[in-house]
């Protein structure tokens, strides 16, 4: 086949797979930001990435074996934020995140690298979320919802809260928080002239029903988790240097 | 709740709609899996890779915890 066919035949590809058709996605879908609060996002997610990618770096020169669980937080990760969770006395769906048992396990800079990549496969390939709002979702579900997880899980366990309660809790303000975030995104792009604060508020009340027992869910399933990996392979924790702190059994 | 929005995701019910009331409705991905049983078969695939990870690394991580060797009594063991 010479250039010219194969420069046919690509185009041809590429107009397909691009012919716009109807879809619907989660999270900010594609289109939904203006294009500069768009590229806003990516540019307030990049240095996370990075120190996301450093981190991964640094853990697999000192410990090969934390990259298995990288691997398995990752996949966990792309599994759970796209599986619709029904809400049976609401009548919607909506998924969990993950992203705080991760923050948890491998730490949130790793996290966020993992859920950069859960996002762009979903983009890609499940017409889940956009390829334009990618930096505004991974804000919200990759850097929001680790931070806020891995934050307040040791802020509490400074204050002595048993690791059960302080995971529960890091779980389920970890999810408030990604839906918190992705309010403030929007509103902050498309209030006009109306008030930012308002149609935060109107954004809030709109997801709380459905996200209030999710969250909730979201932290039991965290704590579990969490307790499991410390009983049977505390180790884990103990390999990656900045979870060195979250080591003990009591509570 | 009519039959058409009965189990949407709360993306789209909210964010969408949110969005569509403010003039930026979402428009279509620029890689548009949601074509007939195209996006269920993506998302069954998706989730059995998903998955395998999962269970390859959870096996991995989490071992089978191995039972003590039990002897029968007078079996000279």
């Amino acid at each position: 086949m010479d250039k010219h066919w194969k420069a046919v035949v690509a185009s041809v590809g590429l107009g397909i797979v691009l012919w716009p058709t109807p879809a619907h996605a989660m999270h900010v879908s594609e289109g939904i930001l203006p294009i500069d609060w768009a590229g806003a996002w990516f540019l307030v997610a990049a240095p996370f990435v990075y120190w996301g990618l450093w981190t991964i770096k640094q853990r697999r020169a000192e410990d090969p074996r934390a990259m298995t669980l990288v691997a398995m937080v990752g996949a966990a990760i792309f599994v759970i934020s796209c599986m619709p969770v029904p809400i049976p006395w609401i009548g919607t769906c909506s998924h969990p995140c993950g992203t705080g048992l991760g923050a948890l396990l491998i730490g949130p800079g790793p996290t966020v690298v993992v859920a950069s990549i859960a996002l762009l496969l979903q983009a890609l390939l499940l017409a889940h979320g956009g390829l334009t709002t990618l930096g505004a979702n991974v804000v919200s579900m990759g850097v929001v919802g680790a931070l806020v997880a891995y934050g307040l899980f040791r802020f509490l366990r400074l204050l002595r809260v048993p690791l059960f309660a302080a995971a529960l809790a890091a779980g389920m303000l970890s999810d408030w928080a990604t839906y918190a975030t992705t309010s403030l995104e929007l509103s902050a792009a498309l209030h006009g002239d109306g008030s930012f604060w308002a149609m935060w508020a109107a954004i809030m009340a709109a997801f709380m029903p459905t996200q209030l027992p999710l969250g909730i869910a979201e932290g039991f399933v965290t704590a579990i988790a969490y307790r499991f990996v410390l009983e049977r392979r505390p180790e884990l924790l103990g390999a990656c240097p900045d979870l060195r702190w979250m080591g003990g059994t009591d509570g | 709740m009519n039959a058409a929005t009965k189990w949407e995701g709360v993306d789209k019910v909210v964010v969408e709609k949110v969005a569509a009331e403010a003039g930026h409705p979402a428009r279509e991905p620029y890689i548009n899996t949601d074509q007939g049983d195209l996006l269920l078969c993506l998302f069954l695939v998706a989730g059995a890779i998903g998955g395998f990870i999962v269970g390859y690394a959870f096996r991995a991580l989490f071992p089978p915890r191995k039972k003590a060797a039990t002897a029968k009594p007078g079996s000279g063991k």
